[in-house]
């Protein structure tokens, strides 16, 4: 997927997993990675805002189901700042 | 009525000949109304009391479910789980302050008992409502299915601990089991009796007399009794939870497991992934997310500080005494001790082959369980510090009798218990439908053979 964002994700996700081979998909979810737990989700987000300079709401963290819905809510959040 | 008596076995088939015989659409209602006379017969005040908290979460949920986001919500919301978790925090820590009361009227004290399975039923009130102001679950169904996801008889003594989302929508169907279901719920009641009463009674003797009193000048008999205190909380909590689960089955409804070979796993968070993973879970949506979300900019910091806070509530949420604090702590701690030492963990162990290093961490997770595990135990602190001084002073004296700290006979005995579960453990992962009554027969004959029925009580029925 030729996409900065979804390349910046991939990039982030390996690094914080620790797996330079992990692909992502619209609906890949923690069910599906190897490690990615409650705590590495928080790292995750956490790497996401420092990267994409964003800030989400406990809300939003806790209602995200899977990537795409990541990629999404950090598309709505770089067009319209909370 | 107990789950692993005889009285609730009859009751249970009572309400499956029943389920049978009626209609689809009164099914539902055959399990409410089974469900209100399980709890009456344990106490009618109770029942009265949990009902009117189901009407009021029913109540909050329904108006934060409602579509167009009507107002008040927050409002709505925490006073619904302020009233709850002040219920649970006045019927759980109350009778610590029995002894500052003044005395009744005729001279005696006070005595606060806790509604059996208030702990529970509280968390899935708790979720219930917390996933509605999230929007994450919409309330569906009357008060009816409600209050039946609420009492639900074969999980609301020990849980495990259901999600609407899941449980529900099972419930208002009323179930439907097919011959399948009859038969691996036959085979889990089973196997949830065969450990509660051939391996947990068993082994409970032991541990008791060495916990109360671990013999100075050998610390083999210390080891050994923390060893089967792990085994017999295992074999105690997972068969009662065997025997929910497998009755709920034999009903058609599917609940959530509770426990996945927790020493299995590779470390302590993982560990916790594996055991009483019903509360597990629901401490994690529920209490570490909301926090370590709040916390997140802290680092690694931030996060390690919510995990041990985490579990330090969730070991008083036993009890509030110093032990049951302390094993949250020592927990908690663990974890945090994993996450802020992963990197270096794993640059240590690159190159060595992953069997080792699987290995190793089970070994990891079984020596630190066994030695938090004392503290779980013990009522007191000097208890549990005498038991560690005894551990850990590596003295051998007094024979056979010295090192077994019993007399070798009942020692036998537990060891063929231990033996005889392996084994049990082994063919209930084999056993097909065809050979369910074998396996029950097996069972139920172990139980006469090396039970020992009614010598222990529920360890979880406390909490």
């Amino acid at each position: 997927m030729n996409d900065p964002l979804w390349n910046d994700l991939t990039a982030i996700f390996r690094e914080v997993l620790d797996d330079d081979a992990l692909t992502l998909g619209e609906t890949t979810s923690a069910k599906d990675v190897a490690g990615w737990d409650s705590i590495t989700h928080v790292l995750l987000v956490v790497a996401v805002e420092k990267k994409f300079r964003v800030k989400f709401t406990a809300g939003e963290i806790q209602k995200l189901q899977n990537v795409g819905e990541l990629a999404a809510l950090i598309r709505r959040r770089l067009a319209k700042p909370a | 009525m107990e789950l692993d008596g005889l009285n609730f076995l009859v009751f249970l088939g009572c309400v499956a000949g029943l389920q049978a015989t009626l209609p689809a659409r009164a099914r539902a209602a055959l399990l409410l109304g089974a469900s209100l006379v399980f709890y009456a017969l344990v106490s009618l005040p109770w029942l009265v009391l949990l009902l009117g908290l189901c009407l009021v979460n029913f109540a909050a949920a329904s108006h934060l479910g409602r579509a167009g986001r009507p107002g008040g919500r927050t409002l709505v919301f925490t006073t619904t789980i302020l009233l709850d978790l002040l219920v649970l925090i006045g019927f759980k820590y109350l009778p610590g302050i029995e002894a500052w009361l003044p005395a009744t009227p005729t001279g005696g004290i006070w005595r606060i008992a806790v509604p059996l399975g208030l702990s529970y039923f509280t968390f899935q009130m708790v979720a219930c409502v917390t996933d509605a102001y999230r929007e994450t679950w919409q309330p569906e169904g009357g008060f009816r299915d409600f209050a039946l996801f609420g009492l639900f008889f074969p999980q609301i003594t020990s849980g495990p601990i259901p999600r609407a989302g899941s449980l529900l929508p099972q419930l208002r169907a009323g179930g439907a089991p097919t011959a399948p279901d009859r038969l691996a719920g036959l085979r889990m009641i089973a196997l949830g009796f065969f450990k509660k009463f051939v391996v947990a009674s068993r082994l409970s003797e032991y541990v008791t007399d060495i916990f109360n009193q671990p013999p100075a000048g050998n610390f083999v008999p210390s080891l050994l009794a923390a060893g089967f205190n792990v085994m017999q909380l295992y074999a105690d909590f997972s068969g009662y939870v065997d025997i929910a689960i497998g009755s709920a089955r034999f009903l058609g409804i599917r609940l959530d497991p509770n426990f996945d070979h927790p020493f299995s796993a590779t470390s302590v968070s993982g560990f916790w992934r594996r055991w009483h993973m019903t509360l597990s879970f629901w401490l994690r949506d529920y209490l570490f997310m909301p926090l370590v979300i709040r916390l997140r900019n802290g680092g690694k910091p931030g996060i390690a500080a919510a995990t041990i806070f985490t579990f330090a509530i969730c070991g008083i949420w036993h009890g509030a005494t110093w032990p049951f604090l302390l094993f949250g702590v020592a927990q908690g701690v663990a974890m945090a001790l994993e996450l802020l030492t992963k990197s270096w963990r794993t640059r240590m162990i690159r190159g060595l082959p992953e069997r080792l290093v699987d290995r190793l961490g089970n070994v990891w997770v079984l020596v630190f369980f066994m030695l938090s595990e004392i503290m779980f135990r013990s009522t007191t602190l000097p208890q549990a510090l005498t038991l560690y001084r005894h551990l850990f002073h590596l003295r051998l004296s007094g024979g056979i009798g010295g090192l077994l700290g019993a007399q070798p006979y009942s020692m036998a005995l537990d060891g063929l218990a231990i033996a005889a579960w392996l084994g049990v453990d082994y063919l209930y992962d084999r056993t097909t439908d065809r050979a369910t009554p074998w396996f029950v027969a097996l069972c139920a004959t172990l139980i006469l053979l090396l039970g020992c029925v009614g010598s222990a009580n529920f360890i979880y029925a406390a909490f």
